[in-house]
This record gives structure tokens, sequence and C-alpha cells, in this order.
């Protein structure tokens, strides 16, 4: 779920059809990852590792695909971040490796596509609309991956958490909407004359109020 | 026992909005600033959501309502949310007896629960003999964003009993031997069978003046009768921290078993009308003093279940020793009466409570020691102790004591009965 969404939000930001082809070379190599994954915990241990490993090479030469393929400098410096992202984000949450990396990897994952998202406003001026819509997607693809590892650490894998999970995601999701919501109703206010110190000002002022409210 | 806590999950978030907000005003991208604002609004997600208030209500039924040892009992858990609040995210942790293992399934559970919602899950057990109490349950609720954490636990009071079926009269028939049961007394008084006759003192009832004596001979005298008592015995527990050992991970320790031998030889003696009593030396000296009827069965389950002496995980750090130990076989010798006979059970991994036996024996009270075996041959230490053991109960047996050795994979009842018959021959 979260790998959906994860590049739900980079293909939000692609606009040329090789980097789309990249894209879906590395799901398909992350797609292989989980059944190889599969495979191991069901008990066939060779087999799985085999299809596993296959799985994260295929989804390396996608990234490098989109890497050499994208026309221009600004596609390419996108692309990798996002997928790359998309790659450590699925190690964490499909829980690769070692369970306390899991974290760590979701959120360096999570990073990236952010990182990728603001790329791609600089460098190829990215329609609003798609760079939020990225960017929320990436928080929930943070979300769904964080809460199921923290359910697989109280509860365990064998209980079934799909309700929690999906109403969690539903919450998650909502306030995503909202939160474009409100973004572009920022959008529409003319900011007319205000020097852009007088701005800066204002989000700093509003960074200090967010830090003061978590404290 | 409620716990409440901040998750700081959604933390991260903000960094979103410091970055995206930065950038935006350096490269001069007003799109970037929007941005931002996903990152603000997701970071005050978690302010609006309040930590929910738990208020659960959890029954528990059971596949075999009386299962076998061994036998596989299919747990099904109903958890009903009785509270006002709309429980999001309801991670439960059934509170599984210590003593007995899940073979299939898992007692842990997640559920969105809405009030007066109930949901159910089940998992199946392995059953070992014994009652046993299921811990409180885990429950723990986060709100809709993950921020807040509300950990509590749910108490029932709820068993699963495996009955070993111990045969309705086997401590007593042994017992019999050392003049158990109905006690008969050298000491005269009030009873059926004559005893003796003699000068007759002021206050004695005129219902027992020998009339027939006084009208021959014209001398009062009196007649007494063989007083009885009857017969009472103190089950004393070994729950020292030595007797925390098993024979290996994962099966039960002595005190598991003695816990349950205790229980069952209290239930068939009280069906016996003997009067029972309870002690045990460990990390609290413990003492119900013997009586006969229900009440007194319901004082000492009470008492198995919930005493801290009991409790089934070994004591750790400051553990009492033996000097405690001792001090509290002075305190048993101070509430024994004479005529209580002893039962004890002990593992008898430690010389301690051999020694005991004796020292209660000579004072004359009669003790008889139920030895559950948790030695093992599977390694060097293990053989050692059980080469200890073997010596310790050879010797009680040689001072009279009678040893019963239990070797804990046959039920309780069959190894009385072979004592009995053992006995008996």
């Amino acid at each position: 779920m979260a790998i959906t969404f994860g590049a739900l939000s980079i293909g939000f930001i692609l606009n040329t059809q090789l980097q789309f082809v990249g894209l879906g070379i590395e799901l398909g190599g992350i797609m292989l990852v989980f059944l190889g994954l599969e495979a191991k915990r069901t008990g066939y241990g060779i087999i799985g590792s085999l299809v596993l490993f296959t799985g994260i090479g295929i989804a390396m030469v996608g990234i490098a695909f989109a890497a050499i393929q994208a026309p221009g400098v600004g596609a390419r410096t996108e692309v990798i971040p996002g997928l790359a992202g998309i790659l450590i984000l699925s190690a964490g949450v499909l829980k690769l490796g070692f369970d306390r990396y899991a974290r760590a990897l979701s959120i360096s994952g999570t990073g990236l596509l952010v990182i990728s998202v603001l790329i791609s406003g600089i460098l190829i001026g990215t329609p609003e609309w798609m760079l939020l819509g990225a960017t929320t997607a990436a928080i929930v693809a943070w979300d769904v991956g964080e809460q199921g590892i923290n359910l697989a650490e109280q509860i365990g894998r064998s209980a079934n958490t799909k309700r929690v999970e999906l109403l969690h995601m539903a919450g998650s999701v909502t306030v995503g909407l909202v939160a474009i919501g409100i973004a572009f109703g920022f959008s529409n206010v003319e900011f007319g004359q205000l020097p852009t110190a007088g701005l800066f000002l204002l989000l700093g002022a509003s960074v200090i109020l967010i830090v003061a409210l978590y404290n | 026992m409620t716990e409440h806590k901040r998750t700081h999950r959604w933390r991260g978030v903000i960094s979103i909005a410091l970055l995206g907000g930065s950038i935006a005003i350096l490269a001069e991208r007003p799109s970037l600033l929007l941005v931002a604002i996903i990152g603000v609004v997701y970071s005050a997600f978690p302010q609006i959501t309040s930590p929910p208030t738990i208020d659960l209500q959890i029954e528990r039924r059971f596949s075999e309502e009386s299962p076998g040892e061994e036998d596989p009992v299919e747990v099904t858990v109903t958890v009903e949310n009785t509270g006002s609040d709309i429980l999001a995210d309801l991670r439960f942790i059934d509170g599984v007896p210590p003593m007995l293992t899940v073979i299939d399934g898992t007692p842990r559970h997640a559920a969105v629960l809405r009030p007066g919602k109930k949901t159910e899950f089940s998992y199946t057990l392995k059953a070992r003999h014994g009652v046993h109490q299921f811990d409180p349950a885990t429950v723990i609720a986060r709100d809709f964003s993950g921020a807040n954490e509300v950990q509590t636990e749910v108490t029932t009071d709820q068993e699963i009993e495996c009955v070993d079926h111990v045969p309705a009269v086997p401590i007593r028939k042994q017992t019999q031997r050392q003049s158990f049961g109905q006690i008969v007394t050298d000491q005269g008084g009030t009873g059926i069978e004559f005893h003796q006759t003699r000068e007759y003192r002021h206050g004695d009832p005129m219902s027992r003046i020998d009339w027939k004596r006084y009208a021959r001979s014209g001398k009062l005298t009196t007649i007494e009768f063989r007083e009885e008592r009857s017969a009472s015995l103190v089950l004393c527990l070994d729950c020292r921290k030595e007797a925390y050992r098993a024979i290996d991970e994962g099966v039960p320790h002595a005190i598991a078993y003695e816990l349950a031998a205790a229980e069952r030889l209290v239930s068939a003696l009280l069906d016996e009308r003997v009067q029972v009593g309870l002690a045990a030396v460990g990390r609290e000296f413990v003492w119900l003093p013997a009586k006969i009827g229900d009440d007194q069965y319901v004082n000492a389950k009470s008492l198995l279940s919930s005493h801290r002496t009991f409790s089934v995980y070994p004591p750790n750090g400051s553990d009492p020793s033996d000097s405690t130990a001792q001090r509290q076989i002075e305190e048993l010798q101070k509430h024994l009466g004479q005529d209580n006979q002893v039962a004890l059970i002990s593992p008898l991994v430690t010389g301690f409570m051999a020694n005991m036996a004796v020292e209660l024996e000579s004072r004359g009270n009669s003790v008889t020691v139920i030895s559950p075996d948790v030695t093992t041959e599977a390694s060097t230490g293990g053989r050692l102790v059980r080469i200890e053991r073997e010596n310790r109960m050879r010797s009680l047996r040689n001072s009279d004591i009678p040893v019963i050795d239990w070797d804990t994979n046959t039920p309780l009842g069959t190894v009385l009965m072979e004592a009995n018959e053992q006995w008996y021959k």
C-alpha cells in the first residue's frame, strides 16, 4: 500500500514517457522482491532469495534506465532521488534486511521522494496541483508504511490488521485532501507587493509556532 | 494502570514545511510554498485528535470447559467497546496464562471499534494440568493520526481448568496409617468409647457420673470417654526461588505443579471432610488455618491464584535467602497445632525443605512429602541435582517420612494411587 502511494507520488511529477518506463521497470522489480520475501517466509529459502535479488537487480536497472534515458538535466535530477526513494521505502516497508532499520529506511525513502518533488518544482516548473498531489502521496506513503511497521511490532505479522490500516490510511488521505484544498485557497490569494523578506518572516513565524505546539 | 504517551510520529513532517518554504523563497517558486502548506497541515493533524478513552469488556469462551492434559483448547475472545469513544486503532494482546502455550493462531488482535460494537478472534492453547488464571489483557489504542497512544490493562476473572482427577481418597488412606483421619487420642474427655473412670471432681456433668457404682458403694465417680478429634492437614508449599526450576524452557516449573497439586488436594480433602489448611514459604509467609467447608475451598483457591508468594513468575533482585525462609519456618511452627499434619509439597532440589520435614516430624507433626520431579538427565548439573534429590528422598524415607516421588508426566491422582497401593501391600 505504501509503495502504491510512493509510486503515485512520483507519478505526479514525471512528465516524459521514458521516465514512466523506468518507474514501471522498478515497480516490477519491487514486486519480485515482495514475492521473493513471501517465498522465503513460506519455506522456499533458496528460490526466494534468487527471486529477491533478481527483483533488486531489476529495480536498479529501472532507476538507471530512467536516469540515462530521461531527456534533459532537470528530468534526470528529479527522477533519480524519486525512484531511489521508492526502492528504499519499499525496503523499509517490506522489512528487507534488519527490522530495526525499517523505520530509518522508510523515512529516508520518503525524504528522497519529497526532495524529488522539490527538485521537480525548481527545475521543471511542474504544475502546482501535481506538486501538491505528489507531496501528499509521499506523506501518506510514509504514514501507511510506519503504521504497518508499528502494528507489526505490537501485534505481530500473523494478526489480521487490514481494517485498522485502511481506516488509518483513510484518515491520512482525508487530511491530505484538506491540506491540498487549503493550499489551493492560498494560491489564489494575491500576495501583491509583499516583499520576499516579509514572506520569509511570516514563514519563520509559522514554523516557530509549529515547533512550539510540539513541545 | 492507564498510560498515555505521545508517539511524536508526525514530527518529521515539519521538515517538509521548513524545506519547502525555504526553497520556495530562495528559488522564488510560489508553487513550492504550497508544498510547505501541506507540511504545515499535516503537522497540525495530530493536534486536533485527542487520546481515546478505553472502556472495554472482554469475554472468553473455551471450546472445551474441562480439557484433559495436552488437549487443544480454542479460546474465542470477544471484545466489546462499552465506552463512548470510537477506537480507531485498537490493539489487543490477550493475557495468556503463563504456563500455557499458544499452538495455533495468535492472542493478538487489531480492530476498529465503534461504541457498542464487538470484535471477536480466537486462538488455540495447549492445556496443561492445573487451574490457569488469565493475566490482564494489554490494550493499546491510538487515535486517527496515531499521535496519541493509550495503553491500559483489562482484567478479567477467567480461568481455564484442566482437571487432573485426583481420586477422592488418596491422601487420607495413606495418612490413616499414621492415625490420620479421625484421630483417636489417649486423652479422656467427651466421646463415645469408654476410656476410664476417675474420682468425681466438682463441676463434672451429672450425666457422666457412674450412678450404678454410687448405688453400690456410695462413692461418686465420673466416667471418661476417649476424646476424638477430626483430622486436619496443612499443605505446605515450597515457593522459594530455588523451586522455580523447570526441566526445560517452555515447560512448567515446580511451582506450577505445586499449585495445581495444592488446588486438587484441597478440593479432594475437603470432600472427605478433612480440615485443610494452607501454608507457604517463599517471598512471604502464607498461612491459612485448617478448616472445613466450601468457604475454605474458596479461600484457599483465591489465595493460590492471587497471593504474590504463589506467583508463577520467579522473584528477581533481592530474593529471600534461606535465612528468611528459616524465619518463615519458625513462624509456621508457631502456627501449627499439635494435631496438625503436614503435607509438604516441594521439588526437593535443595536440602532445606528436607531438613524442615525432619524437624517438623520430630516436633510431633506427621509429615508427608509430595515432590514433583523437575530434575533432568540432560546436563551434568541436572544429573547431580537428580542424585542429590534421590539421596534426600532416601534419607527422608529412612526417618519414616513417606515421600511421594511425582513424575510430572503422570497425573497426580495416578501417582497417589500407586503410592497407596505400595504402602498397603
